[in-house]
C-alpha cells in the first residue's frame, strides 16, 4: 500500500470509530437500540437482589426504581412489570389497582409466558379474592395449558398444590381435578 | 466456530420456543373453549361499575353507624343492584366488583366483606344453577359422560369467575343443589355426579382436607435470566433454560 492510499485509510478508520462511538454513546443516553436489553437486565437483577433482602420501605422504593426502569427499557419484560405487582402488594399488604393493571398487561402481552407463568399464576391465585374474572380467565388459560403440556420447566401441577389463599386453593383444586382427568 | 454454535443454539432455543408457545396457544384456546359458561363482558363491567358505586355510597351513607347496620346497607345494596339480572353476568359483575373494591380497601371493613359474602352465596347459587341449566340443555339427547363432563366444566367455570371462599362456595352449592332438585333437573343422568364431584373439591378445601400446601409464601417473580421450575425461593442468576414438554 503507498503512502497516498495509506492517509485515507486511515482517516476512513478513525472517522468510524468516532461514528461508532457516537452511536454507542446514543444508545446508552437514549436507552433504545441494542444495548438497551443487557441495561434492563441490570436493573432487573439489581430489583431482584434488592427484593431478596428483608423488605423496608427504603428497599421497596429502591426496588421499584429499578423494576420502573427495567421495564422503560423493555416493555415486554413481564419479570419487571409482575416485580412491580409485588412491591405494591408488600408495600400495601394486598394487591393495588396499579398491581393488578400490570398483571392484566403481564397477560395482555404474553398470553403464556413460559419464563413467568409458575410465579404469575400462583401470584394471581394467592391473591384470587382481588384478581377480576377476565384475568381469572387469563390465569386459567395458563394454568391448565401448561398443566396439559406437563411443561416440567413450569410445574404446574405442583403450582397449584401450594396455593394458600382460601379462595384461590379452590380454583386450583378444581383446576388440578381437570388436568388429573 | 464458537461463536458460530452459540448463534446456531439460539436459533434452536428460538424455534423450540416458537413451536412450544403455538402449541400452548391452541391448548390455552380449547383450555378457554371449555370453560362453557362465560358472561357477556360489557354487560358485567357495567353491572360491575354499578355495584361498586352503590356499595361504596352504602358505606358513605352510614359513616359511623355499627357493623350491623352498614352490613345490612351493602347487602341491600348489592341485592338492589343485580336483581332481575342474568345470573352469569351478576357473578362475573359481583366478582369484578369485588376485585374493585378489594383495591381499594373497602372489603378490609368487616361489616363490607360479611355482607359480600352473604351476596356471594347467594348470586353464586343463582349463576351455578343457571349454568348447569345451559349446560343440560346444550346437551340434550347427549350421553350421561357428556353431560357430566359439560356440567363438570360449567360449575368449575362459574366457581372460578366467582373467586368466593370455600365456605361462601359450598353453601351456595348446596342451595343450588337443593333448587336443581326442585327443577327435576338432578334426574338427568351425569347432573348428579358431576355437582357432586365438584362439590366434593370444594368440601375438601372448606374443611382443610384438600390439597397439602407444600411450598412457601409467595415471594418476588424471579428475572428474565433466572426462571426455573420453582420461583418460590430467589435462584442465583443463571442463564434461562430452555423448558421440556411432555405430552
Amino acid at each position: 500500500m503507498s503512502r497516498k492510499t495509506q492517509i485515507p485509510t486511515l482517516a476512513a478508520l478513525a472517522a468510524l470509530t468516532v461514528l461508532a462511538s457516537g452511536l454507542a454513546l446514543l444508545a446508552l443516553a437514549g436507552g433504545r437500540g441494542p444495548l438497551s436489553g443487557e441495561f434492563a437486565q441490570v436493573h432487573e437483577v439489581r430489583a431482584f437482589r434488592l427484593l431478596s433482602r428483608p423488605a423496608s420501605s427504603a428497599i421497596l422504593r429502591e426496588a421499584d426504581t429499578e423494576a420502573r426502569q427495567a421495564l422503560a427499557l423493555s416493555p415486554y419484560n413481564n419479570a419487571a412489570r409482575l416485580r412491580l405487582s409485588y412491591i405494591g402488594t408488600v408495600a400495601n399488604g394486598r394487591m393495588t389497582s396499579e398491581g393488578l393493571k400490570n398483571l392484566a398487561a403481564s397477560y395482555e402481552l404474553v398470553p403464556f409466558d413460559y419464563t413467568i407463568a409458575a410465579w404469575r399464576v400462583r401470584f394471581a391465585l394467592d391473591h384470587w379474592d382481588a384478581v377480576p374474572p377476565d384475568v381469572r380467565s387469563s390465569v386459567f388459560a395458563e394454568a391448565m395449558a401448561f398443566g396439559k403440556a406437563g411443561s416440567q420447566d413450569v410445574g404446574m401441577r405442583t403450582v397449584l398444590q401450594s396455593i394458600r389463599n382460601p379462595s384461590g386453593r379452590v380454583a386450583a383444586a378444581l383446576w388440578l381435578r381437570a388436568l388429573t382427568k | 466456530m464458537n461463536r458460530k454454535s452459540t448463534s446456531i443454539s439460539r436459533v434452536v432455543k428460538a424455534l423450540a420456543a416458537s413451536a412450544a408457545i403455538a402449541s400452548l396457544t391452541v391448548v390455552g384456546g380449547s383450555a378457554i373453549a371449555q370453560s362453557a359458561v362465560q358472561a357477556d363482558p360489557a354487560a358485567a363491567q357495567a353491572l360491575a361499575s354499578t355495584i361498586a358505586s352503590a356499595v361504596q355510597a352504602a358505606v358513605t351513607a352510614n359513616q359511623g353507624a355499627s357493623a350491623a347496620t352498614i352490613q345490612a346497607a351493602v347487602e341491600a345494596a348489592i341485592a338492589g343492584a343485580v336483581a332481575g339480572k342474568d345470573p352469569i353476568v351478576a357473578n362475573a359483575a359481583l366478582a369484578s366488583a369485588v376485585s374493585t373494591l378489594s383495591a381499594q380497601g373497602v372489603t378490609n371493613i368487616p361489616a363490607v366483606a360479611a355482607a359480600v359474602q352473604s351476596q356471594q352465596t347467594v348470586v353464586l347459587a343463582a349463576a351455578v344453577t343457571a349454568a348447569v341449566q345451559t349446560a343440560v340443555a346444550a346437551n340434550q339427547g347427549a350421553s350421561a359422560a357428556t353431560v357430566e363432563a359439560a356440567v363438570e366444566a360449567a360449575v368449575s367455570s362459574t366457581i372460578t369467575t366467582s373467586g368466593a371462599s370455600p365456605t361462601v362456595t359450598q353453601t351456595a352449592l348446596t342451595t343450588a343443589t337443593t333448587s336443581l332438585a326442585s327443577q327435576g333437573l338432578t334426574s338427568v343422568p351425569g347432573v348428579t355426579t358431576a355437582v357432586a364431584a365438584v362439590t366434593t373439591v370444594v368440601q375438601a378445601q372448606a374443611t382443610g382436607t384438600g390439597t397439602t400446601v407444600t411450598a412457601t409464601n409467595t415471594t418476588q417473580p424471579t428475572t428474565t435470566e433466572t426462571a426455573s421450575t420453582t420461583n418460590t425461593t430467589p435462584p442465583p442468576v443463571a442463564p434461562p433454560t430452555v423448558p421440556t414438554y411432555v405430552g
